[in-house]
């Protein structure tokens, strides 16, 4: 099981634990309603949301150790000022600095704010 | 995770080109091992998070306590005016003497009808803004009293200061409340106006001297009388970044408070009238006692 997993970061970062065991608690249930985790997409507000982190800190600490304790991984989204995404990416060193916006068939350059992150977990 | 990483992010983030931005946060990841890269990507998802929440529109309101002008309001507007994604609605209900106030069953309920309308007014200006209230004193107990009474009225944020609302007042069965983050009572440790509105009126409680201490409110302790909070100082560095960022900076005395004196632990309990009723009692018996020893000796 997935959630399973966040055990051991549970105990691992214990300055965190409460927030892992929301996590956990909330895979938990959709694991309880048989839903597909490959399809799980969380942006960081839903995690904030989820896990109930106050601050700056605590929320990129959170990021920070679901993404170095294998949990979930971060995925780029390049959305088109049309709406819908254009094309994902792995990692904002992959990025060019232009692509084919095939919803408007123009070329768009990208900005930082073009590009949604979310997180999704991790299953193998 | 380090502070550098952050730092270097916060300083992309305020490249004023989106392209250019971009750019340089492309080639800072690039030269970083797996663990700073996370960290890096971390601290940018939340960087923007926090970002957009400061951009967030957001509708402040003021409300004043018994007895005053509410001048701090004021005050609080104009330091605020510089967020301009924030607007402040500054509410009252008038002057409200002491006679009033020690007599709020007859008489708080037009500042609490008041205070209700005001704020459903305001929420049909502002659709979909968020909403918090800053309240002071007798104001607390207003605000306390509409949302016990008109669960549609929700508030994304509460700041109490100079509370007088009762210590066990039920906000954990009000769902309309902020969350807990959200959710702060400032206290003040010299502020002997709740304990005595407790002693003085069934109604009220000794919370902005003691604080709830209840799994629904973040209490902060301050070494502040009872209008010491519109300082500027406390008002930039505990109000700012609780308005602007829901970040609930510690309090002055949140670790080192003492615990409180006899007379204050007294006036503090569930029945404080009975407290005050004893001391009265014991007082004018040592005034008798003495007297009649007086009177012996003489």
């Amino acid at each position: 099981m997935y959630s399973n997993r966040y055990s051991a970061s549970i105990s691992r970062h214990p300055e965190a634990a409460k927030a892992f065991r929301r996590l956990q608690d909330y895979f938990r249930g959709l694991e309880r309603e048989n839903a597909d985790l490959f399809r799980i997409r969380l942006d960081p507000e839903r995690i904030a949301e989820i896990a109930q982190t106050r601050t700056f800190t605590e929320l990129s600490r959170l990021l920070f150790w679901l993404l170095q304790d294998q949990l979930m991984t971060r995925v780029l989204v390049l959305e088109s000022p049309e709406g819908g995404a254009v094309v994902e990416f792995g990692g904002n060193d992959t990025i060019p600095s232009t692509v084919h916006d095939w919803r408007r068939d123009i070329e768009m350059s990208i900005s930082l704010n073009d590009l949604t992150s979310v997180y999704r977990p991790r299953l193998q | 995770m380090s502070e550098k990483i952050s730092q270097k992010v916060h300083a992309i983030l305020t490249i004023p080109n989106n392209i250019e931005q971009l750019q340089a946060y492309g080639e800072y990841v690039r030269g970083l091992n797996e663990a700073d890269r996370f960290a890096a990507e971390a601290a940018m998802d939340a960087l923007k998070i926090e970002r957009d929440r400061v951009n967030a529109r957001q509708v402040v309101v003021l409300l004043h306590g018994m007895n005053t002008a509410g001048v701090w309001q004021e005050s609080v507007r104009s330091e605020l005016a510089e967020f301009k994604n924030i607007s402040v609605e500054v509410v009252g209900y008038g002057w409200y003497d002491v006679f009033r106030f020690l007599l709020p069953v007859p008489f708080s309920w037009l500042p609490i009808s008041q205070f209700r309308d005001d704020l459903r007014d305001i929420r049909s200006r502002y659709p979909g803004v968020r909403m918090m209230v800053i309240a002071h004193s007798f104001g607390t107990y207003i605000t306390s009293k509409v949302l016990k009474g008109n669960l549609d009225i929700r508030l994304d944020a509460l700041l109490l200061c100079g509370s007088i609302v009762k210590i066990r007042f039920p906000w954990q069965k009000l769902p309309n409340r902020p969350e807990k983050a959200n959710f702060v009572n400032d206290v003040g440790t010299r502020d002997a106006w709740p304990i005595l509105a407790g002693v003085f009126s069934f109604a009220y409680g000794p919370s902005g001297a003691m604080g709830f201490k209840c799994p629904s409110v973040t209490d902060r302790y301050f070494n502040y009388a009872h209008s010491d909070f519109f300082n500027v100082e406390h008002v930039r560095n505990f109000w700012f970044p609780f308005i602007l960022r829901r970040e609930i900076v510690e309090g002055a005395m949140d670790r080192q408070r003492k615990a409180p004196g006899l007379l204050k632990s007294l006036f503090s309990t569930k029945l404080p009238h009975v407290s005050a009723a004893l001391i009265l009692i014991f007082w004018l018996l040592g005034a008798r006692l003495s007297a009649i020893a007086h009177s012996l000796l003489h």
